[in-house]
């Protein structure tokens, strides 16, 4: 079903697809590691991305962190599904622990970006339909605003403050327990 | 220069320092925007509104705010005794994720004088329900918006002196926007009376036909006890033992227990089957992403988390059983284990963070149990010595500015309290 082509030779190739960023690269990854995008799967379910998947919208530097992004889950969802089903069993449970608790690391390393590279990755995240790096991208955006005075949010994302000073004093009395 | 080319030039401007930046949030979808707001607290979607008119717009939008609402997790409620001042008691909510090196993260909703001034009974959508003694009217109060609304006033005949003498529920009802209690005189009186409801949309009191079915009754109204579930238009109360019979051996028994359920939308009332617990009276409700489960309190050494599978079938099954680590002996040398009687159950149980975290509290101790590692954190912060006591009440932030608080002030409802 996912290949267009047949003969054995075909069959090899179509487990892995090419993706071609915006900036000519090549990348050849597992059919298991694409597929975490949704945009691609449906690519490869409709049978077109022989010749490569090109992403005019992801750039090579984007498009290989997303890729190693893709990767290491790929592996852990293919843990999951052998395990979940024996959840109640100790011994299987310890390896879903270990199993979550390498992914964590990874995922809090793989956001060690700057933010303009974390807005990219949202951006693809979003274009290629990728729930899990999606949710992980929007979640770090979100933890670098609690918490923060609206001066301070200004600063980080260089927005421009047009509310007039009444319009501003107006929002912190009528809520005042929020900034102090 | 002509002025359609300087406002031009300023928009250029504009665009130079903002939309060109890599870190603009204007990069970003409008769905990535929204999620991220999404996942903010209510303090910081306040604090957003500051920062300038796009992020006002986007933080004050009507479906964004109820959204927001409905994300938001379900905290327990605890009672702070604080020593300064008049004696006063304060609410407190602590979030999930407190592990005891973050003071911050507990979240003050209201604070208010000890005695006689207003006793809280119930919690849903962001709403805390009191009652003021001094005349018996019911306010709703929203810490988050900092509003105050009025239910309408119970006429004379069938007020009773303290508010552990009604039977009640408070809920939202959806199709008419409205938060709504449902209460009637309870058992105390010599006669069943007839049941009412007091709705933020109306005027008066409004007596329904509803009755209880026949046998069926509700666990006793003490302020102790546990107050119904809300989930899919319908009030879930506690289950209680309706048949229990030794099966073989005198030690295991069969038990049946069911729950008085109330369908808020055609105001009828029916039963259900409950979890199959001999320890029914001790259980508390609530749910888990739209799935009832109900917390056994009443065993020594942990609590059980029975899931509803088959709402319709009325299928329980035991999913988890948590250790607890009870705090005993914290009365004066009395000894105190787990709560054998339901009026003695100050108990309480939440979830809904969105990462299997479920809250169990009991007297002064709260945890943390997470259903998918099976582990059990204390809350630190709450504990012997730290004037603190666990609520049966949870809560969760609403950023939503119902029509009907808009009317009232505090000062005009004549309420004695502070915010923080």
């Amino acid at each position: 079903m996912a290949s267009a082509g047949s003969g054995d030779e075909k069959a090899a190739a179509a487990a892995m697809i090419t993706l071609i960023s915006s900036d000519n690269e090549k990348f050849e990854v597992t059919e298991a590691t694409a597929t975490l995008s949704q945009t691609i799967r449906h690519m490869i379910e409709d049978g077109c991305t022989d010749g490569g998947v090109p992403l005019p919208n992801v750039t090579s530097k984007i498009l290989a962190r997303v890729i190693e992004y893709c990767k290491k889950h790929a592996t852990a969802a293919a843990g999951e599904e052998g395990s979940s089903s024996s959840f109640s069993d100790a011994a299987f449970l310890e390896v879903d622990r270990a199993f979550l608790e390498e992914l964590e690391e990874f995922d809090d390393a793989f956001l060690e970006v700057d933010r303009a590279t974390l807005f990219d990755l949202i951006l693809a995240a979003n274009y290629l339909d990728i729930k899990g790096l999606l949710n992980l991208t929007c979640q770090k955006v979100a933890d670098s605003v609690k918490g923060k005075t609206p001066e301070q949010i200004r600063e980080m994302y260089n927005i421009v403050n047009d509310l007039t000073p009444e319009e501003e004093a107006e929002i912190r009395r009528e809520t005042q327990w929020a900034f102090e | 220069m002509g002025r359609a080319a300087q406002r031009s030039a300023s928009r250029r401007r504009i665009r130079a320092r903002q939309g060109t930046e890599e870190t603009s949030f204007r990069r970003l979808p409008p769905d990535s925007i929204t999620d991220i707001f999404l996942r903010l607290p209510a303090k910081s979607i306040l604090r957003c509104r500051a920062v300038s008119k796009e992020w006002r717009s986007f933080t004050t939008n009507p479906s964004f705010v109820a959204a927001h609402a409905r994300l938001q997790p379900a905290q327990v409620v605890l009672y702070k005794y604080l020593d300064t001042g008049p004696y006063e008691v304060a609410l407190d909510v602590v979030p999930f994720s407190d592990d005891g090196d973050n003071a911050d993260a507990q979240r003050r909703l209201i604070r208010y004088p000890r005695t006689r001034s207003m006793l809280l009974l119930a919690s849903c959508n962001g709403v805390l329900l009191f009652s003021k003694p001094d005349n018996g009217n019911f306010l709703l109060c929203n810490p988050a918006t900092w509003q105050w609304a009025e239910l309408p006033r119970l006429p004379e005949a069938l007020r009773v002196a303290g508010v552990g003498e009604y039977q009640y529920a408070f809920y939202f009802h959806e199709p008419s926007n409205e938060f709504r209690i449902l209460l009637r005189r309870g058992h105390s009186w010599p006669r069943a009376s007839s049941w009412h409801i007091l709705s933020t949309g109306a005027a008066e009191p409004r007596r329904v036909a509803a009755m209880l079915p026949p046998g069926a009754s509700i666990t006793s109204n003490s302020l102790m006890t546990a107050l119904p579930v809300a989930l899919n238009g319908r009030l879930h109360w506690p289950p209680r033992v309706v048949a229990a019979t030794a099966a073989g051996a005198s030690t295991t028994m069969t038990v049946t227990t069911e729950m008085v359920v109330f369908d808020t939308v055609a105001e009828t009332f029916g039963r259900m089957a409950g979890p199959p617990t001999v320890t029914a009276e001790l259980v508390k409700l609530f749910d888990i992403e739209g799935r009832l489960v109900a917390a056994d309190f009443g065993e020594e050494e942990h609590v059980d988390l029975w899931f509803l599978e088959d709402y319709g079938a009325g299928r329980w099954e035991r999913r988890h059983r948590v250790a607890t680590a009870w705090a005993p002996r914290w009365l004066a040398g009395v000894e105190r284990g787990p709560p054998r009687e339901a009026a003695d159950l100050v108990c309480v149980a939440a979830a809904g963070d969105g990462e299997g975290n479920v809250m169990l509290g009991s007297h002064i101790w709260l945890a943390v149990y997470n259903l998918r590692t099976r582990t059990t954190r204390t809350v630190a912060s709450v504990g012997p010595g730290r004037n603190m006591l666990v609520s049966r009440h949870v809560f969760s932030e609403s950023l939503v500015r119902h029509p009907a608080f808009a009317a009232r002030s505090a000062a005009d409802l004549g309420v004695t309290f502070s915010w923080c």
